[in-house]
């Protein structure tokens, strides 16, 4: 009796490592320990209400380095989005801080794609980066969580992501692209109605066979050097069919 | 009184002969005879050289009546007065007309005294394309301008067409190009937070020696340098040597502008020619350049004088003249047409609503 108790204790508590083992990572992973245990438990806390409410999985990630030299930080969300972060039911999404070389990036599956637009991702970076830079890392997840809370209510409310308000720049644009095309079309129309012009040139009349180049000398005189500052906005390096998202430098 | 000017007649009818283009001959428009152009040239060959005479005598009698005339100096070099020797009316030409017709009689005429010495053309290139060539060319000229006005097409009526032989200086040179050139090359890439752009300079020398041949220039004032370059090329294969018999039935000048003075746009456009292909050499290896300095130093060349064929067509509309010339080889036609501003300003409307109302709706939807 005591040995088949014996049998039926392994075998539970083998099952309940495997059953451990198997089961999806909690939503704030924070291997560089940026939190404090109670930072770790509120945000889970709030994270999970946010998952629940929207039957999705919002995670956050902070490591210290990439696990692989050299592996961009968005491969690496794409990765972790795969692999562990893909238990939400209407969507998927991770923000991961690499603090070895300050870059943070939020990247989100096919559904959570459809969810929260180039321009979603772009406010979230915006509303976490200035905490980052402060290191208020509990206030930027905190916001991080809000703003994705708030894009995917959008989204729920509206039946399609939050898209920038850029009306202005499409009439410019298209103001623009009217009067360059219409301006290149009349001047193309006038050029037509004169073919009358002098010519600068004699190349009709040159002997190809005649041409020679007989001497030739180039000398290195100097070099200019001109330095453009990157675009900080939010980059969508790592975004492909499968994944959205972007990130930045804080 | 002698005739001073020599009509190309028919010998059988009497008849002006014209010079068939396309053709080696010479055509009677009335018997329908052809005449090669060696043989009108033997037959008349003597008339000319009679009209010469009398031309020469009368040149010497007008002297002698210069001082008493109202005429000043410089009028009686333009103005040149001939007899036709059709209908014995006096025709008025400027100093350099060749050939032209009698105003009164319409009567093909040649003024030999113009051909004799340095004023001889060297070559001529005969007419290919007829009058009727040059009004469908015309026609053909009009197709597909947008921006013509339709009452310039409906009222039409070209109110002249003249074939002329246009006095051409062509220029043969073997020229050697000492040029000097600034070129570039650009290295972009990224480091942590700039892009950066790192552009080589090269001080670059080439030397480059090339033969032109036939560069043409007109040596008309009248005609505009413009259109003269539009119509090129001329097929030099095509070319003739000299014979008057070729400008019967047309309109002929000789020079006003002598080869030392036409010589410099011909060096112009042979410079031009040189940098751009010394040019083209820096193409491979650099991203672009541009020009510093250049020396050209000609060797050996010559000049040549001839007669080009060219069809002259004027219009009128809204009372200003509108003048198209065709090469009377080729049949290239180049012109000048009227702009007709109520289509310009409602084609480009129309392309401004209707560029702006795709593009803001394409941008709506990928951004909106």
């Amino acid at each position: 009796m005591k040995k088949i108790f014996q049998v039926i204790t392994t075998v539970v508590f083998v099952f309940c490592f495997w059953a451990q083992a198997l089961a999806a990572p909690p939503s704030v992973v924070d291997s560089a320990y940026l939190l404090n245990d109670q930072q770790l438990v509120s945000l889970t806390k709030t994270l999970n209400a946010l998952e629940k409410k929207h039957d999705v999985r919002i995670a956050v990630v902070a490591r210290k380095s990439m696990p692989t030299k050299g592996e961009k930080v968005g491969e690496y969300a794409n990765f972790l989005l795969d692999k562990h972060f893909n238990d939400g039911a209407k969507g998927n999404m991770v923000l991961v801080l690499n603090m070895e070389t300050r870059d943070w990036y939020v990247a989100t599956d096919v559904k959570m794609k459809n969810i929260i637009s180039d321009y979603g991702i772009e406010t979230i970076g915006k509303s976490i980066v200035p905490a980052l830079k402060n290191q208020e890392y509990l206030k930027a997840f905190t916001e991080y969580g809000k703003k994705s809370d708030e894009l995917i209510t959008y989204y729920e409310e509206n039946g399609k992501p939050l898209k920038e308000d850029n009306w202005l720049t499409i009439i410019l644009s298209a103001l623009g692209a009217g009067s360059l095309i219409t301006l290149g079309a009349g001047y193309t129309m006038k050029s037509s109605m004169s073919n009358v012009g002098e010519r600068q040139t004699a190349s009709e009349y040159l002997n190809q066979d005649s041409f020679q180049v007989r001497e030739t000398a180039d000398l290195f005189m100097y070099t200019d050097i001109t330095r453009t500052a990157k675009s900080k906005t939010v980059s969508t390096s790592s975004a492909d069919d499968k994944h959205g998202g972007g990130g930045g430098k804080f | 009184m002698a005739n001073t000017s020599v009509s190309y007649k028919c010998p059988e009818c009497g008849a002006p002969l014209s010079f068939l283009p396309g053709t080696n001959d010479v055509t009677c428009e009335y018997c329908g005879n052809k005449f090669e152009i060696s043989v009108i040239e033997t037959l008349f060959a003597k008339e000319q050289e009679r009209a010469a005479a009398a031309e020469a005598a009368k040149e010497d009698k007008w002297k002698t009546a210069e001082a008493g005339e109202e005429w000043s100096e410089e009028e009686l070099a333009a103005l040149k007065v001939f007899t036709c020797s059709s209908c014995g009316a006096e025709i008025v030409t400027d100093g350099n007309t060749l050939a032209t017709e009698c105003c009164y009689c319409g009567n093909p005429t040649m003024l030999p005294g113009r051909f004799d010495g340095a004023l001889k053309p060297d070559y001529v290139i005969p007419f290919v394309k007829t009058k009727k060539d040059a009004v469908e060319a015309l026609k053909g000229f009009y197709k597909g301008k947008l921006l013509l006005p339709s009452s310039f097409v409906a009222n039409n009526r070209t109110e002249d067409i003249q074939g002329m032989y246009v006095p051409f200086w062509l220029f043969d040179s073997t020229v050697n190009v000492y040029a000097n050139f600034k070129a570039y090359t650009t290295e972009k890439y990224d480091d942590a937070d700039e892009t950066v752009t790192e552009t080589h300079y090269y001080d670059c020398e080439r030397f480059g020696k090339a033969e032109f041949n036939n560069v043409p220039v007109d040596g008309s004032v009248k005609m505009d340098d413009a259109y003269m370059d539009s119509i090129e090329p001329y097929d030099y294969d095509q070319m003739k040597e000299f014979s008057a018999g070729y400008l019967t039935g047309y309109l002929a000048d000789k020079y006003d502008v002598d080869a030392e003075s036409s010589a410099p746009r011909a060096d112009e456009r042979i410079k031009n020619t040189m940098l751009n292909e010394l040019g083209s050499t820096l193409s491979v290896a650099y991203e672009g350049y541009e020009v510093k300095d250049c020396v050209v130093k000609k060797g050996e060349g010559a000049v040549k004088y001839a007669l080009a064929p060219v069809w002259i067509l004027s219009t009128k509309y809204q009372g200003k003249v509108y003048t198209f010339m065709m090469n009377g080889q080729t049949g290239k036609l180049v012109g000048e047409l009227p702009v007709d501003k109520t289509k310009l300003y409602t084609y480009c409307g129309g392309s401004f609503i209707g560029v702006c109302t795709v593009v803001y709706g394409v941008l709506k939807m990928i951004l909106g």
